[in-house]
């Protein structure tokens, strides 16, 4: 009685072992680490044209029977996703079936009018994952890549070799690779020998082979690959890929494979001329190795090694930056004040809201020009007729607060209808409020205690009273306005204060309507603070 | 025994007077301290205290190379000067009093620094609530520890903008809400 009471506790103890494993593994990636492709998924590849097969084969069963069928929807199956790293991408493997199901075949032949002989077993083993990845400057992009095994390979593993992924190919594994595009479009075909890329088959040069007569004969048969020495021109071989269709039936909408499907129906070829196998092929069709070519099976882009994987990110300053006169090093440290503008020089808050106004310029598709103008008054100014930045001398260059200051100029300008010239003809006004929203932008993130805009020849009770204001709008600086109303009715008042007492912005006149809408788009926006 | 206890009249009195509240004390007087004298200006509910040896008050600061539309304070510098300030502040003040302060909206302590083109200071002067609790004897070790250890950053870059500058000017407004969190 006693050992089978151990024996129960023994039972109970090994279940939540188990159960608390399997938690574990769960959890091993972080739900944010898939949500960018998730969302990648939601707003790009969702919206795109739905799959379609290629109605190639006029004639064919495909075609005239079910004509309703090609629209062939594509289900990613998120609950089993899989996040990877490479050197050169952050990626996400999804395994991805079909209302009908699309399987490979390939071969090398003399022949490319070849008749195709399935093997069934293969069908039933390969199956798509859809890898949607991001490189290093974040561009994503995506693949739908095949894996397709080799009979014997096949057999070792028991007709299964699902355990495979993307970045965990098994070390015995051989057959290939086949990479798509979200629309199915054919791109490349690595061929794998032990786990290892050994050929690439460029399936952007191939040709679409004829089908009409494949499908009028029986094509079941035990063999997977054909390599015919027979006919044809023997002094050349044809690479040939043979895309199968049928209809399948899942356990469940989360099922990976079928436990049902109609008889496969041939629906496309392609082939592609290649060198003939030394030794004449078979045992599967695999190419000998090419020592000459560098693979790589995560480089999903082109299959091949990326020497200079990542060529130098452009400067962010180049995405906004239109014409100038700087010369060669003018622009060099032109470009090391913008990375210091971007990384607030250390500081996380005067980051967050510069970084916020780089984005939202970025975001207006506007560009801004520098240039040196030894004619200007004062040390720089923002021309908004020609939206460039003038500097009075080159030593004004790097200095990060004066280029904060005519780039949120710039930022206004691109913010506001009509731009910012509007206010600085005639009687200027509105040209008060344009520089109190820049100043008070900067005193705002900048905080309270030294909070300098009104000059420091103002008299020091307007001084205080402005820097106590900023410390309540913002809470002793723990957040920033986002709306009018947050300015505690004493925007205008200390604008008004502002125009009296500012060393350049004492002239002009008050705009009483216009609101400092380009400052709190950036707070609201940004969520910075 | 007259001259001892002489000495020790002078020595009580101008230690009292150190320890006076800057409430207790009168528009446009001069109060000692013990090797300082300030001069004491009240307008409204401000009080302005400065050393009496300050030489630039009347000094019209000029920067022949410099437009006011460059902050010669970026903000990182900026906020990393204001936390010097605060520092000094914070191990100068009592708890207590700083607890008393922080009862008053916005309580702070304005002090406006001149200092070289290196940021070293020159002189400065305080401007705060006429009814403050804080001593006379509290701002003067303000202002030597000042003196002594604070100093301004410069960006290298800003020394062609302040070429030809008989000073500079900083303005730093002190909130006793910071002071205290310091504190605790």
């Amino acid at each position: 009685m006693k050992k089978f009471t151990l024996l129960i506790i023994l039972a109970v103890i090994s279940i939540a072992l188990v159960y608390s494993c399997k938690k574990d593994i769960k959890q091993l990636f972080n739900k944010n680490d898939i949500d960018w492709a998730k969302t990648y998924y939601q707003n790009t590849l969702q919206k795109s044209q739905s799959y379609k097969l290629n109605s190639i084969a006029s004639a064919s069963k495909v075609t005239s029977e079910n004509n309703n069928k090609l629209g062939n929807e594509k289900k990613p199956n998120w609950a089993q996703a899989k996040v990877g790293i490479s050197p050169y991408y952050d990626f996400v493997e999804i395994p991805i079936t079909y209302t009908h199901k699309i399987s490979h075949t390939f071969g090398i032949t003399n022949n490319p009018n070849t008749k195709p002989v399935v093997n069934q077993k293969i069908i039933d083993a390969s199956y798509d994952r859809l890898v949607i990845y991001k490189d290093k400057r974040g561009k994503i992009n995506q693949r739908i890549i095949s894996f397709v095994p080799d009979e014997e390979y096949l057999s070792k593993h028991k007709n299964n070799i699902s355990h495979n992924s993307i970045n965990k190919l098994d070390a015995d594994f051989v057959g290939y690779l086949y990479y798509k595009d979200w629309n199915g479009k054919a791109l490349f075909v690595l061929r794998i020998e032990q786990g290892r890329p050994i050929k690439k088959y460029n399936m952007l040069k191939s040709i679409t082979g004829q089908i009409a007569d494949l499908n009028s004969s029986k094509i079941s048969g035990a063999k997977l690959m054909v390599v015919d020495d027979g006919g044809g021109n023997t002094e050349s071989c044809y690479f040939m890929t043979w895309d199968w269709y049928q209809d399948c039936y899942y356990a469940t909408p989360e099922s990976e494979f079928p436990y049902f499907c109609d008889p496969v129906v041939i629906y496309n070829v392609q082939y592609l001329e290649v060198p003939c196998p030394n030794t004449g092929g078979g045992g599967g069709g695999g190419p000998s190795n090419d020592p000459s070519e560098c693979l790589g099976i995560l480089i999903f882009e082109t299959g091949e090694c990326i020497v200079d994987p990542i060529s130098p990110p452009s400067h962010p300053l180049d995405s906004i930056l239109k014409d100038t006169c700087l010369n060669t090093t003018q622009m060099a440290t032109l470009k090391t004040m913008f990375s210091d503008y971007l990384s607030g020089q250390g500081d996380n808050d005067l980051k967050c809201a510069q970084m916020a106004v780089y984005k939202k310029f970025l975001a207006s598709g506007k560009k801004i020009g520098v240039c040196i103008d030894q004619t200007i008054d004062g040390n720089g100014i923002y021309k908004p007729g020609s939206a460039t930045i003038f500097y009075k001398y080159e030593g004004g260059i790097p200095v990060v607060a004066l280029f904060g200051h005519e780039f949120f100029h710039g930022f206004q300008d691109s913010f506001y209808t009509g731009g910012i010239s509007q206010y600085n003809t005639g009687t200027r006004t509105g040209y008060p409020n344009i520089e109190f929203e820049q100043a008070l932008f900067y005193d705002i993130i900048n905080g309270s205690g030294s909070a300098d805009a009104m000059g420091s020849a103002a008299p020091d009770i307007v001084k205080t009273s402005y820097q106590n204001w900023i410390n309540t709008i913002t809470n002793n600086n723990t957040t920033y306005p986002k709306q009018l109303a947050d300015f505690g009715g004493q925007y205008y008042y200390f604008l008004n204060l502002f125009h009296l007492h500012s060393p350049y912005a004492n002239i002009g006149t008050v705009h009483n309507n216009l609101q400092p809408s380009a400052l709190l788009y950036i707070f609201n926006s940004s969520n910075c603070k | 025994m007259k001259t001892i206890i002489f000495i020790l009249l002078i020595g009580l009195t101008i230690s009292c007077a150190a320890q006076k509240k800057i409430a207790s004390l009168s528009d446009n007087t001069i109060v000692n301290v013990a090797t300082t004298k300030y001069s004491v200006t009240i307008k409204y509910d401000k009080v302005t205290l400065q050393n009496t040896l300050n030489k630039l008050n009347n000094v019209k600061q000029f920067s022949p190379n410099l437009s006011p539309n460059i902050r010669l304070l970026e903000p990182p510098y900026g906020r990393l000067a204001l936390a010097q300030l605060t520092k000094i502040c914070a191990d100068i003040i009592t708890i207590n009093q700083l607890k008393e302060l922080t009862k008053l909206d916005n309580s702070s302590l304005f002090i406006s620094i001149k200092t070289d083109l290196n940021g070293k200071p020159k002189e400065l002067y305080f401007y705060t609530m006429a009814n403050s609790i804080l001593t006379i004897n509290q701002l003067e070790e303000i202002e030597k520890e000042i003196m002594k250890s604070f100093s301004i950053t410069i960006k290298a870059y800003n020394a062609p903008f302040i070429k030809g500058s008989n000073f500079l000017t900083f303005d730093f407004n002190i909130y006793f809400e910071n002071v205290i969190k310091i504190k605790r």
